[in-house]
């Protein structure tokens, strides 16, 4: 019996909490200084071979899932929620003042916790990238049909939005449209879409010696000698030479750009060689480019994450509680 | 053009606290925090005029957060000299303008960037308005803990340090649910809207937690084991050297999502 009651109030101990909150604390500000979550050749590049080793053997690039921190935030929870029921307890039990202010805060930075749990085993998430007039499945029958995409930028080339105008279907029905944009995300059933960023997509249409068309997208290649590869990357257009197609896709004066990379059979990798521009009418080898065209595809975040509600309902905890150990604060200065 | 005649006039504002105290006046001087007031106001004014142009709420780069927590902190002093009249401490008074002359002199850094800009899209929230300005009104509480602070360090008399003593407590108790609600929920509220994450563990959320812990550890000590003087007065300088890295320190030495400002 004494050795619980002692343990209890170890449990209880405003010591035990502080020393927890300032391991927390320090480590975190540690794990700052490690970029976390990289592959283990980022940290071999980044750091001396021993640093490395360290940062690896102690789970450190991913410190905030690692027992390091795992651990004493469970024993720190503990704690909380023995001091939340002991100090509750204490004040209901007693004629002391009815200040629940803090106590409500605790509370609320548990529900946080369990918020944080929930997370760990409750959140999906996912990148999809859709071109105009594509469609990506999502959970319950839903699919999302992209009608069309647009890339607003400043007259500095910052960007200043992106609209992604989708249809939702349901087992291939339409039931409504929307534009989502950063800051505007669409909730569909149990998952939200969030406007994440966007990729370039590129073609080239190349005229070979028999004068047939190929069409090659960014990263088509072919092998040129035994020494090199030529890669299709991207399509550059000159601003304002106008399009040769009603959607703006394909310029009237363009470059194709194709990288010439060292074969591997050379015995020197993959390294780069050469960066070839090559205009529309102008050759690379024996063909020729006829057409050059460039579009942007949406890059949309699929999120389901279970622990949201119960974060909002620990928010809410605490805010109420802050605002009410504030409010009888200047009530008592007052009197 | 409008943040000069505002440092112009704290800088005016420093001279006569000044010749105040080296004169060995009891008291406060009578006009400086009109000068700090009017500093203040022209400051949000600034802000104002900067917002016009760029059609959003203009506290979205390290520019116009210097602006915005140099202003915050001049209302602040401003109140604290209305509230206490003639007993104001006059070094409290002339701490925490030099405070805001300095963080309105880094304005003027090559890497605060003076450019009017408008926002990217994800800085174009008014969950973003809410955290910024939330944090930074909490911050400027803080700052004047800081100087309360380190006045106590150097304080002899007993009676004035239980004054100050008290100062720390009474701008932490302000801040802290200000900042709470600024630099983490509405920040967490506003990082859902635009990433669908409401925590990442990014370097500067990191820090500006820790630096909420520093606080929650200060309210803990002086509320729970009754802490006074010497050791609290070491954690309220701590949160503020916190705060402070997590505004600049973080934004230049580590990479992560805020590194705009």
């Amino acid at each position: 019996m004494k050795l619980w009651e002692s343990f209890y109030k170890f449990l209880k101990s405003t010591k035990l909490a502080v020393v927890l909150i300032l391991y927390l604390a320090i480590t975190s500000a540690l794990s700052t200084l490690v970029p976390q979550g990289k592959d283990p050749a980022f940290y071999k590049i980044k750091f001396s071979p021993v640093l490395a080793m360290l940062i690896e053997s102690t789970s450190f690039h991913s410190f905030f899932k690692s027992p390091w921190f795992l651990i004493p935030l469970a024993v720190f929870s503990v704690t909380l929620l023995t001091c939340t029921v002991d100090r509750l307890a204490r004040r209901l039990k007693s004629g002391m003042k009815k200040r629940f202010g803090p106590d409500i805060i605790h509370i609320g930075v548990l529900v946080l916790m369990v918020g944080g749990l929930i997370r760990v085993y409750g959140r999906t998430e996912k990148m999809v990238y859709l071109g105009e007039g594509e469609s990506t499945r999502l959970a319950d029958g839903y699919e999302i049909l992209l009608t069309s995409f647009e890339y607003l930028q400043y007259e500095d080339g910052r960007p200043k939005d992106w609209y992604s105008r989708v249809t939702v279907l349901q087992n291939d029905f339409p039931l409504t449209t929307f534009t989502i944009e950063v800051n505007k995300p669409l909730r569909v059933g149990k998952q939200k879409l969030y406007q994440s960023s966007y990729q370039q997509d590129s073609t080239a249409d190349l005229r070979d010696p028999y004068g047939q068309i190929i069409t090659v997208r960014a990263g088509d290649y072919y092998m040129r000698d035994e020494g090199s590869i030529i890669v299709f990357r991207r399509v550059e257009a000159v601003p304002g030479s106008g399009f040769v197609d009603s959607d703006n896709r394909c310029p009237k004066e363009g470059y194709a750009v194709f990288e010439e990379l060292a074969s591997p059979t050379g015995g020197k990798g993959h390294g780069l060689k050469a960066v070839h521009k090559v205009a529309i009418s102008d050759k690379i080898d024996e063909y020729t480019v006829e057409k050059v065209c460039t579009w942007n595809r949406t890059g949309l975040q699929i999120v389901e994450d279970r622990s949201v509600s119960t974060v909002i309902v620990a928010f809410i905890l605490i805010g109420m509680g802050v605002s009410l150990t504030f409010i009888q604060k200047i009530r008592e200065n007052e009197a | 053009m409008i943040s000069t005649i505002a440092f112009c006039l704290l800088i005016a504002a420093i001279i006569l606290q000044i010749i105040y105290l080296f004169r060995n006046i009891r008291g406060p001087d009578p006009f400086s925090h009109f000068f700090i007031l009017a500093a203040g106001l022209l400051l949000f004014t600034a802000i104002i005029e900067r917002s016009v142009k760029i059609n959003f709420v203009a506290i979205t780069n390290t520019y116009e957060s210097l602006v915005f927590f140099s202003g915050a902190i001049a209302i602040v002093i401003f109140v604290y000299r209305l509230r206490n009249k003639g007993r104001a401490l006059p070094f409290m008074v002339f701490g925490g303008t030099v405070t805001a002359v300095i963080l309105l002199a880094l304005t003027s850094s090559p890497v605060s960037g003076k450019e009017i800009m408008p926002p990217i899209p994800a800085l174009q929230s008014y969950w973003l308005v809410l955290h910024v300005s939330f944090a930074f009104v909490g911050e400027a509480f803080f700052a004047f803990s800081f100087v309360a602070a380190i006045y106590f360090l150097f304080a002899k008399d007993e009676e004035k340090k239980k004054r100050l003593d008290r100062i720390v407590y009474t701008s932490i108790g302000i801040g802290y649910p200000i900042y709470t609600a600024g630099a983490l929920i509405f920040g967490a509220v506003w990082a859902q809207n635009a990433w669908g994450s409401y925590w990442s563990w990014d370097p500067k959320e990191t820090w500006a937690l820790i630096t909420w812990l520093v606080y929650t550890g200060y309210l803990h000590t002086r509320l729970v084991k009754k802490w006074r003087g010497k050791m609290t007065a070491l954690l309220s300088i701590i949160g503020f050297v916190f705060t402070i890295f997590t505004f600049f320190g973080v934004n230049y030495l580590l990479a992560g999502l805020h590194s705009y400002g």
